[in-house]
């Protein structure tokens, strides 16, 4: 239920709002439709805590219901998000990276429903834990973490000035992942457990074709990388670094472990989703928020009268205690998850809770001006 | 009727387009490529972004657009967003430009 309510209910719904932002930026474009945008929002709102409501209640019938509202959802969205695609006059490897993220949630949803018809009427006799598996993998890493590295490749470059542009070698990451992914659901399927060592490989390598065109534009940038794009830059890493432990058979999903799959389960997505997603949403969010305010109240003005930059509508003096509390957050955490230790876990917790804080002294600025009638932000 | 205005009227008008992400004015940050006056007050401005693919492009267009149109002899005004050449930090005005640890631009 947590792993759905975080995933679903917190990264995802930002995923989708972003990439109803980003990928008509990144085409140049508008969005294909916007009313098909309200549509699937409300079906999201809808769905996901029916959904959550049947995992509280082990219902799995109105899980049915809910996860259904919530595919016809993500079919609308990335139907719309295709089709904003098509108008693009220039593909480059974050768009293509952004469009397969959105395709693997599409898969994944499909597989999660057949895993929840399977469960009233048999359609298929593989091993629901190996199904679960295939099912986490492709959330986390075929969409989520795609969506992650798609956007960073776009939006790093862009805030950051950067003369670099990621080319050939997340090109190839993308592939590489993707091949991956296919290696993934293959294990899961069919038990090639030969294909374990090919698929590490292949997603691991790929991951770091996409971090060496990252660090490229981050060493060419011409603005001051700030502790914001930094606290994105560690959700990178540590998405990076939990991904290719879980999958060579760490301590979480290993065969011989005394916890259970769910124990399991719920350390690695505890993990992914305070780690590498809310990281990377803070950090890029100190940037991308103010932008979207800007755009929102002032573009209209522009030419006319003097006006505040993106840069006023928000505290760089927030960025610091940002990064360390959602960063050492994080590291307790994990060392607490890992080890057993709860107290680990809740200071980790706690952190974390004063790092969202920080994010919104960060961003004070920016939702003053979102919501002022008359705006008057000085200049600094 | 007034005058066809100069290429110093019509840049000292583009000093007041603040690019928003850089806090920088579009002169100053290197971003105009070319102004093409024509006799009848017509005038072509092609504008460079920091960025392909930038989001401003529209924003920052519509603005030149607006303070053009309001120099004294302008007629009517055609930004273009050109992505050739490539912007380049060493198109700014090197006396705007702050260097940081000798590359990196504060704004």
């Amino acid at each position: 239920m947590t792993a759905h309510l975080l995933i679903l209910g917190w990264v995802s719904s930002l995923v989708f709002g972003a990439g109803y932002m980003i990928l008509p930026v990144m085409a140049s474009t508008r969005l294909w439709s916007l009313r098909l945008a309200w549509v699937h929002l409300a079906l999201h709102a809808l769905g996901v805590p029916w959904m959550v409501t049947g995992f509280l209640w082990m219902d799995f019938a109105e899980v049915g219901h809910g996860g259904s509202a919530i595919f016809v959802g993500i079919i609308l969205a990335v139907i719309n998000l295709m089709k904003t695609a098509s108008r693009f006059n220039r593909w480059d490897p974050a768009a293509i990276t952004f469009l397969f993220a959105f395709f693997w949630l599409l898969a994944n949803s499909a597989l999660a429903i057949l895993m929840l018809v399977n469960k009233f009427i048999p359609v298929t006799e593989l091993d629901p834990q190996h199904l679960i598996g295939i099912h986490a993998h492709l959330g986390l890493i075929g969409f989520l973490w795609m969506v992650l590295l798609g956007a960073s490749l776009k939006l790093l470059p862009m805030f950051l000035i950067s003369e670099r542009e990621p080319g050939a070698l997340s090109w190839l990451g993308c592939v590489l992942m993707n091949i991956g992914l296919v290696l993934i659901i293959m294990i899961g399927l069919y038990s090639y457990d030969e294909y374990r060592v090919a698929a590490i490989w292949l997603l691991a390598i790929g991951t770091l074709f996409y971090f060496i065109d990252i660090a490229r534009t981050l060493f060419s940038a011409r603005r001051k990388i700030d502790w914001g794009i930094l606290t994105n830059v560690f959700g990178l890493l540590s998405g990076g670094v939990l991904f290719v432990w879980v999958l060579a058979g760490s301590p979480i999903c290993a065969e011989e472990t005394v916890l259970g799959i769910r124990e399991q389960m719920g350390i690695y997505f505890t993990l992914a989703i305070f780690g590498p997603f809310t990281l990377s949403i803070f950090g890029m969010g100190t940037r991308i928020i103010p932008f979207l305010i800007w755009q929102l109240r002032y573009a209209p003005r522009v030419g006319r009268e003097k006006l505040p930059t993106v840069q006023d509508l928000s505290r760089k003096s927030g960025l610091l205690p940002l990064w360390i509390s959602l960063c050492l957050g994080w590291l307790y955490l994990a060392a607490g998850q890992l080890t057993g230790q709860i107290i680990g876990a809740q200071i980790g917790i706690m952190l974390m809770l004063i790092g969202t804080g920080w994010f919104f002294y960060t961003l004070r600025p920016a939702l003053r001006a979102m919501l002022a009638d008359d705006i008057q932000i000085a200049n600094p | 009727m007034n005058a066809r205005p100069d290429q110093e009227t019509v840049l000292q008008q583009l000093k007041q387009l603040i690019d928003p992400e850089v806090g920088i004015n579009v002169v100053d940050l290197g971003l105009v490529e070319k102004i093409n006056i024509q006799e009848g007050g017509h005038v072509d401005l092609i504008m460079l972004v920091t960025t392909p693919g930038c989001p401003l492009q529209d924003i920052l267009s519509n603005g030149a657009k607006r303070l053009l149109e309001d120099i004294p002899g302008v007629t009517s005004v055609e930004v273009t967003i050109a992505h050739t050449p490539r912007w380049t930090a060493e198109r700014m005005n090197p006396e705007i430009m702050k260097m940081r640890g000798g590359e990196e631009l504060e704004s």
